[in-house]
């Protein structure tokens, strides 16, 4: 028993060695490349850029709140942060209304499961510039779609389909249906077959049994699937980008145009300040709600 | 019974038009880039070659696919080994901050890829770090790590500890049971952390946008600026069915050795 003390010390001391061992070489890096580049991004949103005479870009580095108040007082930003939150909405009901009765059948289906998981998942692995190429491929001028059209006498002139909010809201869905079917998906999946049995054995016919029993209990994969979809769309870059093609912006991409086509780094660091505590906001609110659904619960 | 199988029928038909919208741009890709005309319009013509023949001829697409194949595989070196150490401290020992800690490891996936990627470019700037594929691979690591953090903590929690244990009291030492016990135990995790963390690197545009010059162009970026600059260009069908094809190997075997429903 005499050496438990000094086992005990030299056990904590050991173990917290081992700790800081194991975490502080990953922790190094999110220092450089996370907290390091964040707080720059906070100071450059304070800084300001210059044109010089030749167009030359000079840096003000001063301390100031003018690019965010920019920001409130511009029409045009606030148009792009309000087109930003509708579309990501818009995607977020559109998954719903495409994922849940998908996932339905996935979570009742008992031959071709795996091949059929593996089909919602397989999107998920092919990147996200190519699917978008694909959608350009499908929805463009000479595209599947307007050939379709065009031959069954549907349109007599090519449908414009991409470079515009329609274009971008297929791509947008089409990136994120799989989040919504998969977070959906499992929480049906648990829901016990004899509770449904117990409401038909009842006099339930098939829709009351869905509707009153099946619905409520998936309600929790619903509000997380659309969590996840609706902060992972505010921020989506890829897909806006080419499928409004420059005639419609949302904040990533405004982000983009600012510092690197218009090399205004004081202003990009300002929207994607605005862009960031944007997104937090949205998962802070969402883990609120969370926390409040399952106390309901 | 009628009504019922009229719903069946219903859900089914709604089914498969969602698995069509799901597939369909993939599909097409592949299917067009046997496309033998010069232009990409529907209704295609014949069958050729000619665009997987341009791709191998194209400079550009593949020291293009050459960088990215590097940073990847650098990503994933890299990775894995931070993730795995800070998983296991997190999974086995108790210290204030725990919590707070795998939530800060996890939270590059929270931040959105455009606000990483110009906050990446000050930094480099600020520090006179020029562009270079290290530039890309220590950004890629931050974005990549969390997924091997997240995945080997998952096999830890399901590792049972007693096994540990036993190679102890057998005689085995702590290096010999991590090597002989533990590290095969949970390869599945480490096996998922690495496919992920090499695809998130290989297929990243929103944070490499920001670092990419005309000549140090990962492949993502170039298909990417070249669609955004030049609208669609059939050579893009090759190179995407390329890189499709060498996905879904991946993701098969991922599925073999892992299973995709336990990730």
């Amino acid at each position: 028993m005499a050496g438990s003390i000094a086992e005990r010390v030299y056990h904590l001391k050991r173990s917290r060695w081992s700790v800081l061992a194991g975490v502080l070489p990953i922790l190094s890096v999110y220092v450089a490349l996370l907290v390091i580049p964040m707080l720059l991004l906070g100071q450059f949103s304070l800084y300001r850029k210059l044109t010089g005479e030749m167009g030359q870009v000079v840096l003000i580095r001063e301390v100031s709140l003018a690019n965010y108040a920019k920001f409130l007082a511009s029409p045009f930003y606030f148009r792009i942060l309000k087109d930003t939150l509708v579309m990501a909405l818009t995607v977020t009901g559109l998954c719903v209304l495409l994922g849940y009765p998908v996932a339905f059948s996935l979570s009742r289906a008992r031959r071709w499961k795996g091949i059929l998981y593996l089909l919602v998942l397989a999107p998920f692995f092919v990147s996200v510039v190519i699917r978008t190429y694909g959608w350009m491929v499908i929805l463009g001028h000479n595209g599947l779609v307007n050939w379709l059209l065009l031959a069954s006498g549907l349109v007599t002139a090519p449908v414009p389909l991409i470079y515009n909010y329609t274009g971008i809201l297929i791509g947008v869905t089409h990136i994120m249906l799989p989040y919504m079917v998969i977070t959906l998906e499992a929480v049906l999946r648990k829901i016990d077959r004899s509770l449904i049995e117990a409401a038909q054995g009842l006099g339930a016919n098939p829709w009351q049994a869905f509707s009153r029993v099946i619905f409520p209990l998936s309600l929790p994969g619903l509000v997380a699937g659309s969590l996840l979809v609706f902060a992972l769309s505010v921020s989506i870059f890829t897909t806006p980008s080419l499928m409004g093609g420059g005639r419609i912006h949302l904040m990533s991409t405004i982000i983009y145009e600012e510092t690197m086509g218009q090399v205004n780094w004081p202003s990009g660091a300002m929207l994607a300040w605005v862009l960031l505590v944007t997104t937090l906001a949205v998962l802070g609110l969402s883990q609120l709600a969370a926390r409040r659904f399952e106390w309901r619960r | 019974m009628g009504r019922r199988s009229l719903i069946g029928v219903l859900l089914g038909a709604f089914n498969l038009l969602v698995y069509l919208f799901l597939l369909a741009p993939i599909a097409v890709v592949i299917i067009a880039s046997f496309n033998s005309s010069a232009r990409l319009s529907f209704p295609l013509e014949g069958v050729s070659l000619q665009w997987y023949r341009a791709f191998l001829a194209n400079r550009e697409l593949l020291e293009a696919l050459r960088l990215s194949a590097v940073v990847a595989l650098a990503t994933t070196a890299l990775a894995l080994p931070l993730g795995l150490l800070a998983a296991f401290a997190i999974d086995r020992y108790r210290f204030p901050g725990r919590d707070a800690l795998s939530a800060f490891l996890l939270s590059p996936l929270l931040i959105p890829g455009v606000v990483l990627g110009i906050g990446i470019l000050i930094f480099y700037a600020s520090v006179g770090l020029p562009i270079s594929v290290w530039g890309f691979v220590l950004a890629h690591v931050l974005i990549a790590s969390p997924y091997v953090v997240r995945t080997v903590l998952a096999s830890l929690a399901r590792f049972d500890r007693s096994l540990e244990e036993a190679a102890m009291s057998l005689g085995a030492d702590d290096l010999r049971t991590k090597r002989a016990v533990t590290l095969p135990a949970i390869r599945p995790g480490l096996l998922a952390g690495g496919i992920f963390a090499f695809m998130t690197s290989f297929d990243n545009v929103p944070l490499s946008v920001f670092l990419a010059t005309p000549t140090v162009t990962p492949l993502p970026v170039k298909i990417y600026a070249d669609l955004d600059s030049h609208g669609i260009d059939p050579v893009f069908t090759a190179v995407s069915t390329v890189l499709i094809v060498g996905t879904l190997a991946l993701v098969l075997l991922l599925d073999r050795y892992v299973g995709l429903e336990r990730l």
